[in-house]
């Protein structure tokens, strides 16, 4: 049975991750002779908790600090440590929360101002810097989900394509790879991609001239993840990748936008090379 | 007789005197295109349930079809007032299953309360208290898993004004009592004695010697701190050369058993890695034969 000394002490160590330590706390501990006192070794205890906890977040969510700068983003991350519930053992369960925690601060809330200083918005984007730190925030989680989720590529390219020649190929329902994430951004996701993977000096956020635009998010046969902008013709045809519909709808729906079943065929027989769609459902499940 | 000690005892699957090297993400893509001549390689079930794709898992799960593995954890936190994680152990029994050569090990410590994780591995009150609880976690885990299990002596850089036991005789009694083993880390053995002040040797033969059942070397840093310098357990360079002559001693006291070069940090290219490992299979040539189980 667990005691009531064992249960103070964790419960003490726990509130010292974000509180001063307790006196009660401090006098339990016995430092090695190399501290100068109880506070040093418990500060390097609880300093390395801290660290080991928020480290992934550089390596996850490198746009927002290619936005914000290393010293503001470190300061973002300790600010959502002390602020934080919790502080899980997985690095994607953290990076979920910390987005989690960045979508839901007011645009009104004081920190909005100190982190929106460091980032330039084009003066012609209508969208605000706080509203491009969340779209980069969330391109990074949705880059480190994608290249986390397993590939349930069961069957290969090739005989995706040979199915697409049998006769009663139009009753098949294409279905997208389950790692990939659509989304839509007023703010150009590739073109920032680029930036921050060439650690690029300039910091203007790239934005959609032409009004928000779809972009898909998906790791590729050999786990690359990558960032693309979808034109009307693929974002309308991959939204409805989800296997329930079949070939035979998505064309004739297609033709509505003046697009032609071979053009429709095509465009599918390209996103299956592509490792975007992966699957053909055919049996009624 | 504690009533896991009669569970299936632990694997002979791999060799007494064999020498193997850790899998973390810093070595995976290089251990996975050049396959070195390796024992075993030890894995953290943790990565296997946090990484449920990507380019790491792929690799872990390749390498681990290809080498003898052995299962180190990291997040048990079996001295945590608590609850443990069954979903966690169940993925254990599992791995347990798939590679029957492997044992399963954590350490003598305590790293989270509830959601909350410290990333690190917190030192225990030694008391009478503790050990009867430490014994209680250690048959819930035995029970669940279906396997004796290895526990390690961890590095500390603190003791508690209310501990009456040694960390030695605090281990001690603790194995006799709940039929677990000791994963015997010679470099928390010297490190902590460096940091205290005393003698690694003594601490040494103190231990039961038949709990020993695997062995862990490593490197740790010598850092400067407000009133002198001490050890700290980084894994980010080679293994000191007195903790290697306490090695020596302790296959001498123990009899050889799988052991395992950890270097997580600061990683080097493989073949400097491959050279400490090949300082480890060294020391155990002269036991290789007629030392297996």
């Amino acid at each position: 049975m667990r005691s009531q000394q064992i249960v103070r002490l964790q419960q003490q160590f726990l509130t010292s991750l974000h509180d001063k330590p307790t006196d009660w706390l401090l006098d339990q501990i016995i430092p090695a002779p190399a501290f100068k006192d109880s506070g040093e070794v418990l500060g390097i205890y609880l300093h390395r908790a801290m660290a080991r906890t928020i480290d992934p977040l550089h390596s996850i969510y490198k746009s927002l600090e290619w936005l914000l700068g290393e010293t503001t983003f470190e300061t973002l991350i300790e600010q959502f440590y002390a602020e934080s519930l919790g502080e899980p053992l997985s690095a994607q369960a953290l990076a979920t929360e910390f987005v989690s925690y960045l979508g839901e601060l007011k645009e009104n809330e004081s920190i909005w101002q100190k982190l929106s200083a460091n980032v330039e918005v084009d003066a012609q984007c209508k969208f605000t810097a706080a509203q491009a730190l969340v779209a980069a925030a969330f391109l990074d989680w949705r880059c480190h989900w994608v290249s986390l989720m397993p590939h349930q590529i069961q069957v290969s390219a090739e005989t995706l394509h040979k199915r697409m020649h049998h006769r009663s190929f139009i009753w098949l329902r294409p279905r997208l790879n389950s790692s990939s994430r659509m989304c839509v951004s007023g703010f150009d996701l590739v073109a920032l991609n680029k930036l921050v993977d060439s650690n690029s000096k300039n910091k203007v956020v790239p934005f959609c001239p032409n009004g928000p635009e779809t972009f898909l998010i998906h790791a590729d046969y050999d786990h690359n993840v990558v960032v693309r902008q979808l034109s009307a013709d693929e974002s309308r045809l991959l939204n409805h990748c989800d296997g329930t519909h079949t070939i035979a709808s998505i064309a004739h729906e297609a033709l509505f936008f003046e697009r032609t079943r071979d053009q429709t065929k095509q465009l599918l027989s390209d996103l299956i090379d592509q490792g975007v769609i992966t699957a053909l459902e055919e049996k009624l499940t | 007789m504690p009533p896991t000690a009669s569970l299936t005892p632990l694997s002979t699957g791999l060799a007494r005197a064999s020498a193997g090297l850790n899998l973390c993400h810093e070595n995976a893509q290089e251990l996975f295109d050049k396959r070195p001549e390796l024992d075993f390689i030890q894995i953290h079930p943790e990565h296997v349930l946090q990484e449920q794709g990507g380019v790491y898992r792929d690799q872990l799960d390749e390498l681990r079809r290809y080498y003898n593995v052995i299962l180190h954890g990291f997040g048990l936190s079996i001295g945590s007032s608590g609850p443990l994680d069954r979903e966690y152990l169940l993925l254990v029994r599992q791995l347990l299953k798939e590679h029957p050569e492997a044992v399963f090990s954590d350490h003598f410590s305590w790293s989270s309360l509830s959601k909350h994780h410290f990333h690190d591995l917190i030192p225990l009150i030694q008391t009478e208290e503790t050990i009867q609880y430490m014994v209680e976690r250690i048959e819930e885990t035995q029970d669940i898993i279906g396997s004796p299990i290895l526990l390690e002596n961890v590095s500390s850089y603190m003791r508690y004004k209310e501990s009456n036991f040694s960390e030695i005789e605090f281990i001690n009694e603790i194995t006799k009592r709940s039929g677990c083993y000791v994963l015997l880390d010679i470099n928390n053995i010297w490190g902590n004695a460096m940091n205290f002040k005393e003698d690694p040797w003594t601490e040494l033969s103190r231990l039961r010697p038949e709990s020993v059942r695997g062995y862990h070397m490593a490197g740790c840093t010598l850092e400067k701190v407000g009133a002198g310098s001490l050890y700290i357990d980084y894994h980010r360079e080679a293994v000191h050369d007195e903790v290697w002559d306490l090695y020596e001693q302790a296959l001498s006291l123990f009899g050889p058993w799988p052991t395992l070069l950890e270097w997580e940090n600061n990683v080097p290219p493989l073949e400097r890695t491959l050279q400490e490992v090949e300082k480890i299979s060294k020391r155990l040539r002269p036991y290789s034969l007629g030392a297996e189980q």
